[in-house]
C-alpha cells in the first residue's frame, strides 16, 4: 500500500499555484502531455457545393491522427474542365525570425514558425485508405494540375485534385481499366463522386514538434474552365 | 471561515468554467451546423480595354448562405491549367477594386464589386493584344474561426479563381490555320479518329467551336455528323490538337470536312478524303 504524505494546507495552495503557472509557461514535447486542438473552418459554396466542418481533436502523441470527417455536399455545375484542388499557403510564415528554413513549409504551423504539423487528406475518389499530403501552394516543387496525354503517365503534378471534370485528361478518361477505348471509358473524364461524401483530414505529429500554437489555412479551391 | 470562501469561489469558477465549456460546446455545435454560400457572377471576365484609360467592370457576390460572411477579392496570377504552357503577360497588377478590402455580407445580401482596371503608362509602346490575370475570391474565415493564440486550428478558406482576359482596343486581330487533319483508325477497333491541329496566327485567343462532317466521297450524302468539342483558349502564337472519335463507318470511300467557327465572322474549313478497307483499316 503506497503511502501518500499530506503537506500542509497553506503549502498545498502554493503547490497549486506553482504547479498552475508551471502548466502555462512551459511547451513540453507532445508525448509527455495531452494537448487539445482545436480545428474548426467552413468552406463555402461558389455555386455549389457546400462543407460544414468544424472540427476538434487532441494530439495526445506523435504520429497520425484522424479527424471527424467534413461532410461536403451540393453541385458545381460550371462549365468544365474545372478542379476543386486542396493546399495550404504558409508564406507568411517565412517572414519570423528563426522560421521554417525547410522548403516545404506545408501542415499546421506552430506560432513561432520553428515546427511544423503535416496534414494529410483522404477524398473517397482517392480509394479507401489512401492519404495524401496536402502541399503548399508555395513550395518549390508545386506542380499545379494539368490534364494527363497517356493513362499510363500517372498524375504529373503535385496539386491535390479532390474532384474535377476534364475531358482532356486521359487517365480520367480511361475508367478504372486504364486504358482508353474500352466500354468503361468515362467521356467526360468526370471525376466528381455523388454527394454527400466525407472528406477527411488527419494531421501527422512529428516527434520532434512541441506543444503550442499552430495555425494554417487551408485553401479549398475551385479552378473553373478557363 | 476563510478556507470555506475560497473553496467556495473554487467551486464557483469550476462551474463558471464548465459552463462555458458548455456555451463553447454548444456554440461549436452550432456553428458546425450551418452551412454557408457565396456565389460570384460572372464566372469570367473578358473585357476588350483602351490602352490609354481605366475601364470598369463589375462583379456580383451574394450570400446565399444563412450566416454572415466576409469576402475579400484580389487580384493574382492567371493559374489556369492549358496543355501549352505559353501565354500572355499578366495584368495582375493593373486591378483596383471599388470598394476596397474585405465584404461583409449577411444572409442574402449581395454586393457589386467595381473592377478598375488601370494599364501601366508603358501599355501604350507594348505590342501586345492581350494580358490575362486571375481574380481570386475568397470567404474569410468568421470573427470566431481566426486563428487562436492556444491550440492549434485549420482554418479552411473556400476559395474561387476567376479567369480574366483583357484585350487592346484596336490590336485584336483573329487569325488561325488548321495546319493538319488528319483521319486514322482509333487505336483500340471499330472507332474512326480525326485529328485537327489549330494554330492561332492572330493576337487574342481563340475558343473554336466546330463541327466534322463525313460523306460518302461520291454520292456527298452526309453519313455522320460531329461536333468538334468545346476548346479551351487558344493563345497567340499557340497549337491546339482537337481529336474527334466516331464509329468506323461501313467500308468506302469518304471525305471528312470540318468546320471551325473562331469567332468575330471568321469561319475556316478543310477537307480529307479516306478510305475504309474491309478489315478496318483506313488510307
Amino acid at each position: 500500500m503506497a503511502i501518500r504524505t499530506r503537506s500542509p494546507r497553506p503549502l498545498r495552495g502554493l503547490a497549486m499555484i506553482l504547479l498552475f503557472l508551471f502548466l502555462f509557461s512551459y511547451r513540453p514535447v507532445f508525448a509527455s502531455v495531452k494537448q487539445e486542438v482545436y480545428v474548426t473552418g467552413t468552406v463555402g459554396s461558389f455555386g455549389g457545393y457546400t462543407f460544414t466542418p468544424a472540427v476538434k481533436f487532441a494530439i495526445t502523441e506523435p504520429g497520425g491522427k484522424e479527424l471527424e470527417p467534413i461532410m461536403v455536399n451540393g453541385l458545381y455545375n460550371g462549365e468544365y474542365p474545372w478542379i476543386m484542388r486542396i493546399y495550404t499557403d504558409n508564406l507568411r510564415f517565412g517572414g519570423i525570425a528563426g522560421a521554417i528554413q525547410r522548403p516545404t513549409p506545408d501542415g499546421l504551423v506552430s506560432e513561432d514558425g520553428r515546427f511544423s504539423i503535416p496534414i494529410e487528406v483522404n477524398c473517397p475518389n482517392f480509394g479507401v485508405g489512401v492519404w495524401r499530403r496536402v502541399p503548399d501552394i508555395n513550395e518549390p516543387n508545386y506542380t499545379p494540375y494539368h490534364p494527363v496525354a497517356d493513362p499510363k503517365e500517372g498524375a504529373p503534378y503535385s496539386d491535390v485534385v479532390l474532384l474535377g471534370i476534364d475531358p482532356r485528361n486521359a487517365a480520367w478518361v480511361a475508367g478504372p481499366d486504364g486504358v482508353l477505348s474500352t466500354e468503361d471509358d468515362n467521356p467526360l473524364g468526370d471525376s466528381t463522386i455523388p454527394t454527400p461524401f466525407e472528406l477527411l483530414l488527419r494531421v501527422n505529429a512529428p516527434p520532434t514538434a512541441v506543444q503550442g500554437s499552430y495555425n494554417t489555412y487551408l485553401y479549398i479551391e475551385i479552378v473553373p474552365a478557363p | 471561515m476563510k478556507q470555506l470562501s475560497l473553496r467556495a469561489k473554487r467551486s464557483n469558477l469550476v462551474l463558471k468554467a464548465r459552463l462555458l465549456q458548455a456555451l463553447c460546446a454548444f456554440a461549436m455545435t452550432i456553428a458546425s451546423s450551418v452551412a454557408f454560400a457565396v456565389d460570384v457572377d460572372p464566372l469570367r471576365l473578358e473585357l476588350t480595354i483602351p490602352a490609354d484609360q481605366p475601364s470598369r467592370s463589375t462583379l456580383t457576390i451574394t450570400n446565399s448562405g444563412a450566416k454572415t460572411v466576409n469576402v475579400n477579392v484580389r487580384p493574382a496570377p492567371y493559374r489556369f491549367w492549358q496543355t501549352d504552357s505559353t501565354r500572355p503577360p499578366s495584368a495582375e497588377t493593373w486591378f483596383t477594386f471599388e470598394p476596397s478590402g474585405a465584404l461583409t455580407l449577411a444572409p442574402g445580401a449581395s454586393q457589386k464589386i467595381t473592377c478598375i482596371v488601370t494599364p501601366p503608362p508603358t501599355l501604350q509602346k507594348d505590342a501586345h493584344a492581350e494580358y490575362v490575370a486571375a481574380l481570386l475570391i475568397d470567404e474569410l474565415p468568421a470573427e470566431e474561426e481566426q486563428p487562436s493564440e492556444k491550440g492549434a486550428q485549420i482554418t479552411v478558406v473556400p476559395r474561387f479563381a476567376l479567369p480574366v482576359y483583357l484585350q487592346i482596343q484596336g490590336r485584336q486581330q483573329v487569325l488561325a490555320e488548321i495546319s493538319r487533319f488528319e483521319i486514322h483508325a482509333a487505336a483500340s477497333g471499330g472507332l474512326l479518329r480525326a485529328d485537327i491541329e489549330l494554330q492561332n496566327k492572330g493576337t487574342i485567343h481563340l475558343r473554336p467551336l466546330g463541327t466534322i462532317l463525313f460523306f460518302h466521297q461520291t454520292s456527298d450524302v452526309v453519313v455522320r455528323a460531329s461536333p468538334v468539342g468545346k476548346a479551351l483558349p487558344i493563345f497567340p502564337a499557340t497549337g491546339l490538337q482537337i481529336p474527334v472519335v466516331v464509329p468506323m463507318p461501313s467500308p468506302g470511300h469518304y471525305k471528312a470536312v470540318v468546320t471551325l467557327n473562331l469567332g468575330q465572322n471568321k469561319i475556316l474549313q478543310k477537307e480529307a478524303a479516306f478510305e475504309v478497307l474491309q478489315d478496318g483499316t483506313v488510307h
